[in-house]
């Protein structure tokens, strides 16, 4: 269980940081390999676009409207590929289009060079660009000689920049190549490539859980976050850093300083990467090489394919077609055994066979239910699991600070077993935001056994209009629930097996309710959450007579045993049977002695077994008529009930 | 069974299950005069019944009861007993047996209790106007045959037959007085029943 390997860590707090900052100090004096100095771990796009976003603009002045395409070719500088720019034939918007690092940490004052090899058409324009976190840093137009040309670029990151990002610009409407980009610092120095914790996490998927590490796994984090912050994030409660955005990647840079993943691990966090802009380029074929570079490490407990495939409405930034998709999700998993997953945007609001095409591709589900309507996400999550029905982890945006709480439950009570706040540098500019995150992530992972405890929803039914999720865990039942609408609801719910009297704790709100017979009653006061704990609660024994087979001298009786209460049913067991006849044939049926008790084991909430009694109804016959007392009991006899049917036959 | 109308009419069938909106193989049930009862503290009042039976097998009830919502019907029936009274089986003791494709109607009979599901004993100190909402449960067995023949063989086990159900608990008193004024109406009643018995299926047991 990875939280359980965490709170171990967190006994010895300093033993991953320890380790890293030993090992860093061998490495640090340490000359860097001379041949391959390269601050950029994909400078030559074997990987496609990983580390690199992308960027079109139009002269409609709507981004990613206007017609180039990027691509990778094979008409390459060195290694198998280069990456292409290009204005699709007969297009008549193309002003500019761009690729750019993602950001990539600074040395305050140090100067850097960058070199690229281009290749375009005489005439054709290119630039180079680096901004930072500071502003703007330096640029340079590229030489366009219709043959593979170096270009060079020297600059100095300010006092005050944190990260810059290097970008290559075609502002013709002729194709550009680019490859073999190379960023050292300004004397060809470049840090060698550092991972203290490379390898493989046990990562798989169990029906609608993410297992890591063997344990269910719920994932709370933030899409990008760079590397400064991870403190920071770290400090919500978070455990888990998706790598889509513009300031992380995995492992893209070699800084000389701890790493960004080992940084993750070190964290005591997990880390998700995202090869979204590579699985634009309809290559699936780098995939594997994707995989062999970027997905061993430690940190990485899951791949995420693609954002927003399915999103045809926009086709250079977004789309890819469902074939691809495919084709690269099983490139990917010949090389990696993260489960890979994507988001589905239409998920959220359009139909099944929007996304069905793209399951094969990926192993569990990501949604993007955003902004404050709660319905969508409902949609989402009903959609995608009767696609396919797998664990979904969603990312939520646009929406207010007092709905973040309630929508968190929203998604756990819905079936989500993973939710990533879009983005943190927006909820680290809003204290609303950020606090009510945590607040989120403090009571999810203090729930998280009782979320992944034993289902028990079919013994408790809410008022109307209320969700909730009834789990038993550890001796104790949780009841999760949320009113999704802003009407206040006021009403009772009924629990099986309830005393009256039970004390029902109100978690997060220092509140307790006493039951009446059969439930309790609450109220919300519009959308809001309410999460009930009760210990020690009852257990309810029914049963049922499922089957009647074999000889009359030896006829096996099969008795379901049906635990419908909210507390343990420890073991449970058939005390006796007892037969008293009504009518037809006299005769008296015999069970062997020492059959009682006829123990079923231990029973959670909602779970059942059965027991088979051998019955002897020699004499009888299908005219003779019983009431039947089939007697139960549980927890060493604190808990029993007889359940009788009349008129049984042999 | 003294006020027992038998009915082994297809059309009837036919026309009960399009009317509850089912086509399914399941038997129906239904309580009449009205699933939603009401009497005073201390009355006794019940319900009469038709079982439709379209399934293929012959039924058998060995269970009945009035269970507050909500119920759990599987994996077994989870039941919560009403708190404005207490439920009495009438059905089961009985024991009549559906044939195939048959159906069975029954009227409630408050002189002696001996026809209809069942009756609610309001308790004397029960407090207008509480209620108790939920189901009438019956649960039954299915045979090939007859299971009185002698050679049945049981298929169904167990299995949960339920219509919804409510007792209110009105203000007026059921006296005795009441029930004495209600009784020559309900022996002519009686009578009017036996009169219009029809003839019965092969599976029925007298």
């Amino acid at each position: 269980m990875r939280a359980d390997t965490f709170a171990a860590e967190r006994n010895v707090p300093f033993r991953r940081s320890a380790i890293s900052t030993f090992l860093l100090c061998l490495m640090v004096g340490l000359p860097g390999p001379t041949s391959a100095q390269n601050i950029l771990n994909n400078g030559g796009f074997e990987t496609g676009l990983m580390c690199y976003g992308f960027w079109t603009w139009s002269i409609t002045g709507i981004d990613f409207a206007g017609d180039y395409r990027f691509a990778l070719s094979t008409d390459s500088h060195s290694g198998n590929y280069s990456l292409q720019i290009a204005c699709i034939p007969g297009g008549t918007d193309c002003w500019r289009a761009a690729i750019y690092t993602e950001q990539i940490p600074a040395i305050p004052n140090q100067n850097y060079t960058v070199n690229v090899w281009v290749k375009c058409p005489t005439g054709g324009g290119g630039l180079f660009y680096v901004n930072s976190t500071a502003g703007s840093v330096a640029s340079a137009w590229l030489a366009c000689n219709a043959t593979w040309t170096s270009n060079t670029m020297n600059f100095q990151i300010g006092s005050t920049a944190t990260s810059f990002s290097v970008y290559v610009y075609n502002y013709g409407t002729q194709p550009m190549l680019i490859d073999d980009m190379v960023l050292t610092y300004g004397d060809g120095t470049a840090p060698a490539r550092i991972n203290l914790y490379q390898g493989t996490r046990s990562v798989g998927i169990s029906g609608q859980n993410v297992l890591v590490d063997g344990a269910p796994y719920l994932a709370l984090g933030f899409f990008d976050v760079p590397r400064s912050d991870i403190s920071l994030v770290q400090a919500t409660g978070a455990n888990t850093v998706h790598g889509l955005g513009s300031s992380s990647g995995a492992d893209c840079f070699n800084v000389g300083s701890e790493s960004y993943l080992d940084a993750i691990y070190d964290a005591h966090m997990n880390f998700v990467p995202d090869s979204s802009a590579a699985s634009k380029l309809d290559a699936p074929e780098v995939f594997p090489t994707i995989m062999q570079t970027f997905a061993p490490h430690l940190a990485n407990i899951a791949w995420f394919l693609s954002d927003e495939p399915d999103l045809v409405e926009v086709p250079v930034f977004d789309y890819v077609p469902p074939a691809t998709f495919v084709a690269e999700g099983d490139a990917a998993r010949g090389a990696t055994s993260l489960p890979l997953f994507a988001d589905m945007q239409h998920a959220a609001w359009s139909v099944a066979a929007d996304d069905a095409p793209y399951a094969p591709g990926i192993d569990f589900w990501m949604a993007e239910p955003y902004g404050p309507d709660f319905s969508s996400l409902e949609h989402a999550t009903r959609l995608l699991t009767s696609i396919s029905p797998r664990p979904i982890w969603l990312a939520e945006d646009l929406i207010d600070a007092n709905l973040i709480v309630p929508k968190a439950y929203w998604a756990i009570v819905n079936g989500a077993t993973g939710i990533f706040y879009f983005t943190w540098p927006i909820f680290e500019q809003s204290p609303g935001q950020l606090s009510a995150a945590t607040q989120a992530f403090s009571e999810l992972t203090t729930l998280k056994g009782a979320i992944f405890g034993s289902e028990m929803d079919a013994l408790v039914t809410p008022p109307g209009g209320i969700a909730t999720m009834s789990r038993f865990n550890q001796g104790a039942a949780y009841i999760l629930a949320v009113n999704p609408n802003p009407q206040a609801v006021q009403g009772k719910f009924s629990v099986q097996g309830i005393a009256a009297g039970q004390q029902v704790s109100v978690m997060f709100e220092n509140r307790t309710l006493t039951a009446s017979g059969g439930g309790f009653t609450d109220s919300f006061a519009g959308v809001d959450r309410h999460v009930y704990y009760i210990a020690s609660p009852n257990t309810a024994l029914a049963a049922s007579l499922t089957n009647k087979t074999g000889a009359v001298a030896a006829r096996d009786w099969s008795v379901l045993v049906f635990n419908a209460g909210i507390g343990a049913a420890d073991n449970a067991a058939i005390a006796n049977l007892t037969f008293t006849r009504t009518g037809g044939t006299a005769c008296t049926p015999k069970v062997a002695p020492g059959t009682f008790p006829l123990s079923v084991g231990s029973l959670v909430p909602d779970a059942t077994a059965t027991g088979n009694v051998t019955v002897n109804f020699t004499g009888c016959d299908s005219t003779s008529k019983f009431t039947v007392a089939v007697s139960l009991s549980a927890n060493s006899g604190a808990t029993a009930a007889t359940i009788t049917f009349a008129n049984q036959r042999y | 069974m003294t006020i027992l109308r038998w009915q082994r009419n297809v059309l009837a069938v036919a026309f009960l299950t399009a009317s509850a909106g089912c086509l399914s193989a399941d038997p129906i049930l239904t309580l009449t005069p009205s699933p939603d009862l009401s009497g005073g503290p201390g009355s006794i009042v019940g319900w009469g019944f038709t079982i439709v039976n379209d399934t293929s097998d012959y039924l058998e009830f060995s269970s009945s009861q009035f269970c507050l919502n909500p119920v759990l019907l599987t994996p077994a029936l989870s039941c919560t007993s009403p708190l404005t009274g207490v439920f009495h089986d009438i059905i089961v003791g009985n024991d009549p047996i559906i044939g195939p494709d048959s159906s069975l109607s029954e009227d409630f009979g408050p002189i002696g209790f001996t026809s209809g599901i069942g009756y609610f004993d309001i308790d004397p100190d029960a407090v207008p106007p509480s209620s108790d909402i939920g189901q009438i449960v019956l649960i039954y067995d299915g045979y090939d045959q007859d299971p009185n023949s002698g050679n049945a063989t049981q298929l169904l086990f167990s299995v949960p037959l339920a219509a919804d159900a409510s007792v209110t608990v009105t203000p007026e008193a059921a006296t005795v007085a009441l029930v004495a004024t209600a009784l020559p109406i309900l022996a002519m009643m009686g009578l009017l029943a036996r009169r219009h018995r029809t003839a019965c299926s092969p599976a029925f047991q007298p």
